[in-house]
């Protein structure tokens, strides 16, 4: 054999891919979207918790916040996955007598989307225009409520496009609660290619997982893509000139 | 069209500073019921500040307050605003709903009007304003004269007793100015009570009932529109009125 067709044979056996399919699509394709569709919603939920802290009047809250954000956005995150999940581990049996590491490794997750999510949705409702709490304000409403109808629904629909990223990244950061020694029907894409391609000394196996996490996140990507450039774009939509204007003849067509 | 409950606005000694920034130095501005005042000054004389100021989007340090002849320090600030209308420079229309939600929404949430009668409410106000017509589309696709019409208009739907406008021209393109003046002019004929923050002085000359000169955080003049135009007194409001006319 030569040196091109054993690389070939390394990465593409159709053999060894074919085995590995059904297992991918039975569960590793299923706990993949588990875990970052949880993550996600979860990390979600408290990142809305952690921005709306972060902007909050009250500077202990704001504190809080702060140092939350800088450590979960500053540690590796397999670092954070092994600590939780094998950390916690025995107080999760005590307390609800669940020996699997599997919900761990979707909290540990979670705490790091949040960290980020809640940095995005903090940004996202600090630009909009100052002028828009202040009318509301204006109109008499309290800071609570000109909050939540006025500012904070303007601030997450132009975050949308960062938070599908984020999601994206989920998808792929979710391939590292491996290392929590998962059992196999908890196994994801990524520890089912690993596993097959250890076993049998090939990486073909892996070049299949390669291939449903791209299935994931190109489309995703391109999606962002668009909602991003429609949000951009529909915000430039046609101005239509005032009476007066029309009958000068200039200016609002300018 | 409808005259209004409107009632007169009296700011007794108001001082503000932010820090060692003194931006408020001590006001007194009385504006009769159903009366428009005009409030003319060089930038960064206080003008736009002493309107946040007396409808407590920003607390004074010192002074009081007097809607209708009662002291307003007291009440809920959130309440005391419901009362007072505003109108901005950049309009702050709220861009996620439509024309007529950004008018249905204070009388619905705050004054507690059904769904159906805070829209007739809101429909009655843009009818008002011209601008019927264009209840179900967003604020963005309107021109700045037409926004400019729909903030009014959501200012008016609280029925307040007392209407604020903050430079309501300054950021039309000048053809639109015009329409927009005539617009607050004839709610000064119908009876509200105004204070018309403003550089347009022809407007303040013709359509103020008084005329209140700022400069540095203090009145500096203050009279009906012939005596402050024609006969100013002091050198820096000559100087002013030399600048701008």
């Amino acid at each position: 054999m030569d040196a091109w067709s054993r690389l070939a044979d390394t990465f593409l056996n159709w053999g060894y891919i074919a085995e590995v399919l059904p297992t991918m699509f039975s569960y590793g394709l299923l706990n993949t979207i588990v875990l970052a569709l949880t993550s996600g919603l979860i990390g979600t939920i408290l990142g809305i918790l952690l921005a709306l802290m972060g902007i909050s009047r009250n500077p202990v809250a704001r504190w809080i916040a702060r140092i939350y954000t800088d450590i979960f956005r500053g540690l590796p995150a397999v670092l954070v996955i092994l600590v939780i999940g094998l950390g916690f581990g025995p107080l999760l049996k005590d307390l609800a007598g669940i020996r699997s590491p599997y919900p761990l490794g979707i909290i540990a997750l979670s705490l790091m989307a949040a960290a980020y999510i809640g940095e995005i949705f903090r940004s996202g409702i600090q630009s909009v225009d100052k002028g828009q709490l202040e009318a509301s304000r204006a109109l008499g409403f309290g800071y609570g409520p000109s909050m939540r109808m006025i500012v904070v629904p303007q601030g997450i629909r132009r975050v949308l496009p960062a938070l599908m990223n984020q999601f994206i990244a989920l998808i792929k950061e979710s391939s590292l609660v491996f290392t929590l020694g998962l059992m196999s029907r908890e196994r994801e894409l990524f520890q089912i290619g690993q596993d097959f391609a250890a076993n049998n000394g090939n990486q073909s196996p892996l070049v299949a997982a390669a291939i449903f996490y791209l299935a994931l996140t190109i489309p995703l990507t391109h999606l962002v893509n668009y909602i991003d450039n429609r949000l951009r774009t529909g915000k430039e939509q046609k101005h239509e000139p005032d009476e007066a204007a029309a009958v000068i003849g200039k200016g609002a067509h300018a | 069209m409808s005259q209004f409950t409107s009632g007169s606005l009296t700011g007794k000694n108001l001082h503000l500073a932010f820090g060692s920034n003194k931006v408020l130095r001590g006001i007194d501005i009385h504006v009769e019921k159903g009366t428009a005042a005009s409030v003319i000054g060089p930038s960064g004389s206080g003008k736009s500040t002493l309107l946040r100021v007396m409808n407590r989007l920003i607390e004074p340090d010192q002074g009081d307050i007097l809607l209708d002849g009662r002291s307003v320090l007291k009440d809920n600030p959130d309440e005391l605003r419901r009362r007072i209308g505003m109108v901005f420079q950049q309009f702050n229309l709220f861009p996620h709903r439509s024309v007529v939600d950004n008018v249905a929404l204070a009388p619905h949430k705050l004054k507690r009007l059904s769904a159906d009668e805070s829209r007739e409410l809101a429909l009655a106000q843009l009818e008002r304003v011209g601008l019927r017509h264009k209840a179900d589309v967003r604020p963005a696709t309107l021109s700045g004269g037409q926004q400019q019409r729909v903030a009014i208009a959501r200012a008016l739907a609280m029925t307040p007793q007392v209407m604020f406008f903050d430079e309501a021209t300054s950021a039309l393109d000048p053809e639109l100015v015009k329409g927009i003046l005539a617009l607050i002019a004839e709610l000064g004929s119908d009876g509200m009570t105004m204070v018309v923050v403003t550089h347009e002085m022809g407007f303040a000359r013709s359509t103020a009932d008084s005329v209140v000169f700022m400069d540095h955080g203090k009145v500096v003049e203050s009279g009906p529109p012939d005596q402050i135009f024609t006969a100013a007194e002091t050198d820096r409001l000559q100087r002013f009125l030399s600048q701008v006319l």
